[in-house]
């Protein structure tokens, strides 16, 4: 089998590409794959060039003739391939973070999504703050966070649930010793009852903002409603202490996860195992999964898709299935709770969330003009 | 955006996004409609007054050497079409340097012909598509850009469809030009003819209600899929042309049913119950009849009452 894999950079998290081929090449090893498969690499940058991305996944898809694509870019610039799978027939497997979605779900028959869901988890968090008996809350965000779905989903589904959001927060500095978040304390110290806020960072501006709310003093605690990557080792730091405030939010994935697959992977793989060499370690999954069943014609995809959509893949977050209508893969998510004061985080892994991923998917999503075109998480 | 000129080629609303989208990225050089859609190209001019675009109306004995002065005058890279009614000459379709495409409201080559979306929701499919292929010298034969679905919901009308199938235009669009933008030779795949369907433009049996052989399904399709082009799908009663515009299922509250299809059981505030060719009864809210646009509840005032029938033309 030939694989063209387009690879992303990322000044964030630099071991971006790096640890994906790590999962990657971790599984195929495990699985003895190694020799069955041929790999070619292409980098697209930070996946905001659309022309770029378009280049690259010609010349492998069509120069290199590979038989399958996987591309780590970013949903925004899928729509850019589809003439590309649609006129070689060729499978098309997607890898992100998730943080954006299509505007219409309904799949191309040769292209896969395989993400770790954060906008539907940004919106599941956007429920929680919902339902709590505090209405109203504040927003606060990133200019580089706020610019990808995740952030809008978290916060209109708590507006559909009856919330209201008082105030908007955007911080555009430096993730430094100089970061402030200031007009944010400012504001709940104005407004006291506003005791919920809504939060969407990276875990490094997301450890920052933790550490300056901690230095907000109030008289009843906050409650954060948090975006995935809010609720990282890095994000979180030690919690020596815990915080002054709770943490609510679902994430997909923890390394330190008790599943066996979990620990083949942290096993098995020669770098610290993180969510990209989990993406890795997945997507080799898929690839495991095609080569048991087929021997050749690797180039059929939508024949292959067909079988993938009967099959349940067990990965290191658990089950992975692929979605028929969106061709998302879905797996369980871990609904994490940190009180006030407490050192000890609660997670509880939720396997059967095909109710609210339908209705999620079933969202018409409007007035999504703007946007970051790169990758999540490169910058 | 890339610096593509684009003349686009349109007769409908459907075209209304595409178009907006265009200007906004600074890219339309020329709109070309029919002069048989008034109303339409009114509503372009209007939106075009300020920005200089011109809005050219041709008529099927002149569109071909308009066409070929304006792609020159104007030095179009690209031609796009969104439901226009004429075929174009090799003459005209050669020219723009990026080539001529044509947005399909339905996959192809399933549904080839001029009104998919009707036959899309009168087949009841659970999707409908969008397709771009490339202008040839047929209708709908062009080899395949993209293709792209959207669910269609059993409550879709023809005129919600189109206001769907207009946003998947327009993004289908947009992807295209940003390709047109690359340089590239765009990816393209020929149709498989062998699975071509081609329907032709609906005719007065295609319109109108059988009851004896069309289920509840099958006639609140037929409704949805006239409305509101044809002000409804075609009944008779009491020698009357009755138009139904909207209809439902409901729970049966007698017997009847199965054996008197298009009878009236009962005119209620709501809706006229009628009987079909099953155990199910549809309630027809609205109709259109030579006295208006009418609730269904109202034919009791024009002296229709339970036990008329509705019948077969």
């Amino acid at each position: 089998m030939n694989i063209g894999i387009l690879l992303p950079l990322s000044n964030a998290h630099p071991g971006i590409s790096k640890d994906f081929l790590d999962g990657f090449n971790s599984l195929l090893a495990q699985k003895q794959l190694t020799g069955s498969i041929t790999i070619k690499k292409e980098s697209v940058g930070f996946g905001g060039l659309e022309k770029e991305v378009y280049a690259k996944a010609e010349k492998l898809l069509v120069n290199d003739d590979v038989d399958i694509l996987i591309a780590y870019i970013d949903e925004k610039a899928t729509g850019m391939l589809y003439s590309l799978v649609q006129a070689t027939g060729k499978l098309l497997l997607i890898v992100n973070p998730g943080a954006n979605h299509p505007l219409n779900w309904i799949a191309q028959p040769t292209v896969i999504h395989l993400t770790l869901q954060h906008s539907f988890l940004c919106w599941l968090a956007g429920a929680s703050a919902a339902s709590s008996s505090i209405k109203e809350a504040a927003y606060a965000s990133c200019f580089y966070d706020c610019g990808y779905l995740h952030s809008a989903d978290m916060v209109k589904n708590f507006m559909a649930g009856g919330g209201k959001i008082l105030n908007n927060y955007i911080n555009n500095q430096v993730y430094d010793d100089n970061f402030d978040i200031n007009q944010l304390t400012d504001f709940l110290t104005f407004k006291p009852a506003c005791e919920n806020i809504l939060c969407v960072y990276d875990e490094k501006p997301a450890s920052l903002v933790y550490d300056r709310l901690k230095e907000h003093k109030t008289d009843i605690p906050l409650h954060l409603f948090v975006s995935p990557m809010m609720l990282t080792e890095i994000a979180l730091g030690k919690m020596e202490k815990g915080f002054n405030f709770s943490i609510e939010g679902y994430l997909p994935w923890q390394p330190g996860l008790k599943t066996e697959n979990n620990q083949n992977l942290t096993k098995a793989c020669t770098r610290a195992a993180s969510i990209f060499s989990l993406l890795g370690w997945e997507t080799g999954l898929v690839i495991n999964e095609i080569l048991q069943h087929y021997k050749n014609n690797f180039h059929e995809g939508e024949i292959i898709a067909a079988h993938l959509k009967k099959t349940i893949l067990n990965g290191p977050r658990g089950e992975m299935k692929l979605d028929p209508e969106t061709m998302y893969y879905t797996a369980p998510a871990g609904r994490f709770k940190l009180e006030a004061g407490s050192t000890v985080a609660v997670v509880e892994w939720v396997t059967d969330l095909e109710k609210e991923w339908r209705t999620f998917t079933a969202i018409q999503t409007e007035g999504a003009v703007t946007g970051w075109t790169n990758t999540y998480l490169c910058y | 955006m890339g610096e593509t000129k684009v003349i686009l080629l349109c007769g409908s609303r459907m075209a209304m996004q595409v178009l907006q989208n265009l200007v906004f990225f600074k890219q339309l050089v020329a709109v070309v409609i029919p002069v048989s859609c008034k109303e339409f190209a009114l509503e372009v001019q209007g939106l075009l007054k300020e920005s200089g675009i011109p809005v050219v109306t041709v008529t099927k004995k002149n569109y071909s050497t308009k066409l070929q002065q304006i792609i020159k005058k104007y030095d179009a890279a690209l031609g796009l079409i969104v439901t226009f009614p004429y075929k174009l000459p090799a003459s005209v379709y050669m020219l723009p340097e990026k080539g001529f495409f044509n947005f399909h409201p339905g996959p192809l080559p399933a549904y080839q012909g001029p009104d998919p979306m009707f036959q899309q929701i009168k087949n009841r499919e659970e999707y409908a598509g969008g397709t771009i292929h490339k202008v040839d010298d047929d209708f709908d034969t062009g080899q395949l850009i993209l293709s792209e679905r959207i669910r269609l919901s059993v409550d879709d009308t023809h005129g919600t469809l189109i206001t769907k199938l207009a946003g998947l235009a327009a993004g289908m669009i947009d992807v295209l030009i940003k390709m047109a933008g690359f340089g590239i030779t765009i990816p393209s795949r020929p149709q498989n003819l062998k699975k071509a369907v081609y329907y032709k433009r609906q005719s007065a049996p295609d319109i109108t209600i059988n009851w004896h052989t069309m289920n509840a399904d099958t006639i609140i399709a037929l409704v949805n899929a006239c409305n509101p082009w044809n002000k409804g799908a075609v009944t008779k009663c009491n020698q009357k042309i009755i138009r139904i515009l909207q209809a439902e299922k409901t729970e049966p509250a007698n017997t009847m049913t199965a054996t008197d299809p298009g009878m009236i059981l009962a005119i209620e505030k709501d809706g006229v119950i009628v009987s079909t060719n099953s155990h199910v009864q549809l309630k027809v809210r609205l109709i259109y009849i030579d006295e208006g646009f009418l609730s269904a509840a109202r034919l009791n005032e024009l002296g229709f009452f339970a036990g008329n029938r509705f019948e077969n033309l």
